[in-house]
């Protein structure tokens, strides 16, 4: 619903971007925990003392998810792939769990993470994702310089 | 093999992000402007209570049928119908016991969570220049209710009489303090509602009250969207507060008090897992603002070292932050050590000691 000011209020917020957030989360934390970790951000963004004045909603709700994620992270997503192994083939995994890219991706930080996500999938250059990362450019290259190197380790 | 290049990372974050599910249901509470009513609300206690009571009223009922036994004749449990191990600051496991007595209401009690909180405990800094305790961040993880904010928890786990200090810490809440709710404003203050004990201080001093409010602030704050917190007794400020008196009416921030610390304090838990990096964060006042980083192992040799700058020193407080990647915590056992070189001697000064955890169940149990 737009207000009588013309702002969108937050549940016109939420539906503008809840899918592409979940994306960007299960990207960050995998696809077991995404909802949850979006969910958790967006209270944690609407409940803000500075949500009524950020004029660029989505890019906070995107810091946001990534500061829940951080949270959040510690060593689930590779909890979660030591249970479907541990559960092996008999285990009902929906079909669209990719455990091969989990896998991958379990290697990388959740800084990593984000620098993967924005730069390949949101297709930002890298000073867009330093922006929305909140770090410098310097530091988004070598979040994805060390990613690179961490994938290669593991493919070899 | 090809390696990782642009079109092979761009193929990954596609294949990542395909496995996305549905957006989760807009959710409704957000609409709610005024402050969150706690589980410690009149009506919730009593609803509570009401379940407590149906419990204990059906003991004796079940130990009868049972002959002595407390299996729950006549009732069905439910047993934790979704239950993963760690140490994740959310979810991660449910706990929703239903107990059915037999000529009783059906009551349902609340579903529960594992919770990762961090809190705040002191340590007396090796080689001390002020003489005043640090502060050091644990990260625990314990059962809350689902709606427990994790401040909430964290503030009830700094308060529990049963908290046990890991060697060489301490706290300065003394036993008999008690949260009786937490609420968070609009306006970035979280409103901790205190029983009476509270307002006697840490009952160690002017020093110790200074402490005990710089633990309950630190672990109760943070740093973006709740930098303040507003002690209250029965609903009011509290105006008179310790050995002193204190007047914390107003809402306090980390720095209301950080003089009273000492010069070097850590404001992130050290522990971690997997392949991430260990982040270390603190805030400083030394000597041209230059902060020392060592990793001992359990022979304590030095097995790592840096330094960093805070962001101000020399007579104000800045923040720092180490990043320490490509070190096999998993293998190697250390103790990090956080510091500043003295200009007298050049000897490490203000050292804060704390053990570094690492793996899937990294942090502390800090509750018996």
């Amino acid at each position: 619903m737009i207000t009588a000011t013309g702002v969108m209020d937050n549940e016109q917020v939420y539906r503008s971007y809840a899918v592409e957030l979940t994306r960007y989360a299960t990207g960050l934390v995998g696809p077991f925990d995404a909802a949850d970790v979006v969910t958790d951000a967006c209270l944690k963004a609407f409940s803000s003392r500075k949500w009524s004045e950020v004029s660029n909603r989505r890019a906070y709700l995107y810091r946001t998810v990534l500061s829940v994620a951080t949270d959040h992270h510690r060593s689930t997503l590779s909890r979660r792939l030591r249970e479907i192994k541990t559960a092996g083939p008999e285990s009902t995994l929906p079909q669209e769990v990719d455990v091969d890219v989990l896998s991958a991706v379990e290697r990388l930080s959740m800084q990593q993470r984000a620098a993967v996500l924005l730069t390949y999938w949101a297709d930002l250059p890298v000073e867009a994702v330093a922006s929305q990362m909140g770090v410098s450019t310097g530091a988004v290259k070598r979040h994805l310089a060390r990613a690179r190197k961490h994938l290669e380790e593991w493919l070899s | 093999m090809s390696g990782y290049d642009d079109q092979r990372m761009k193929d990954l974050a596609d294949r990542l992000v395909a496995m996305s599910p549905e957006p989760p249901p807009f959710p409704e509470e957000v609409t709610v402007t005024q402050p969150r009513v706690s589980r410690s609300s009149p009506v919730l206690m009593f609803a509570g209570a009401a379940v407590i009571v149906l419990v204990l009223a059906a003991i004796p009922l079940l130990l009868f049928r049972g002959g002595g036994s407390v299996e729950p004749i006549g009732s069905t449990t439910t047993s934790p119908v979704a239950t993963t191990e760690g140490s994740e600051p959310s979810v991660t496991s449910t706990v929703a016991p239903t107990t059915t007595v037999p000529g009783e209401t059906t009551s349902t009690i609340a579903p529960q969570n594992l919770q990762g909180v961090i809190i705040f405990l002191t340590q007396t800094p090796e080689n001390s220049f002020g003489g005043n305790p640090a502060l050091v961040p644990f990260f625990t993880h314990l059962v809350a209710a689902p709606d427990d904010s994790v401040e909430e928890v964290a503030l009830r786990t700094l308060t529990n009489p049963s908290l046990a200090p890991p060697a060489g810490f301490d706290s300065h809440v003394p036993a008999g303090v008690e949260v009786v709710s937490v609420n968070s404003d609009t306006e970035g203050v979280r409103v901790v509602d205190m029983n009476q004990a509270f307002l006697g201080g840490s009952g160690s001093g002017l020093l110790g009250d200074f402490t005990m409010l710089n633990q309950l602030i630190y672990t109760a704050t943070d740093e973006e969207l709740y930098p303040q917190v507003l002690f209250t007794v029965g609903g009011e400020p509290v105006t008179q507060f310790g050995t002193d008196g204190l007047d914390i009416s107003e809402p306090l921030d980390r720095e209301t008090f950080i003089d009273q610390l000492n010069s070097v304090i850590l404001t992130s838990a050290v522990s971690g897992s997997g392949s991430e990096p260990l982040v270390i964060t603190g805030l400083a006042n030394v000597f041209e603002a230059a902060v020392s980083l060592q990793l001992v192992d359990l022979e304590d040799n030095v097995v790592y070292e840096d330094f960093t700058t805070a962001t101000c020193g020399t007579g104000c407080w800045g923040s720092f932050s180490f990043h320490i990647e490509d070190f096999d915590f998993e293998s190697t056992p250390v103790t990090a050590k956080v510091f500043w070189h003295s200009p007298e001697d050049g000897e490490p000064a203000d050292v804060i000691t704390v053990p570094v955890t690492w793996g899937d169940e990294a942090g502390w149990d800090l509750l018996p």
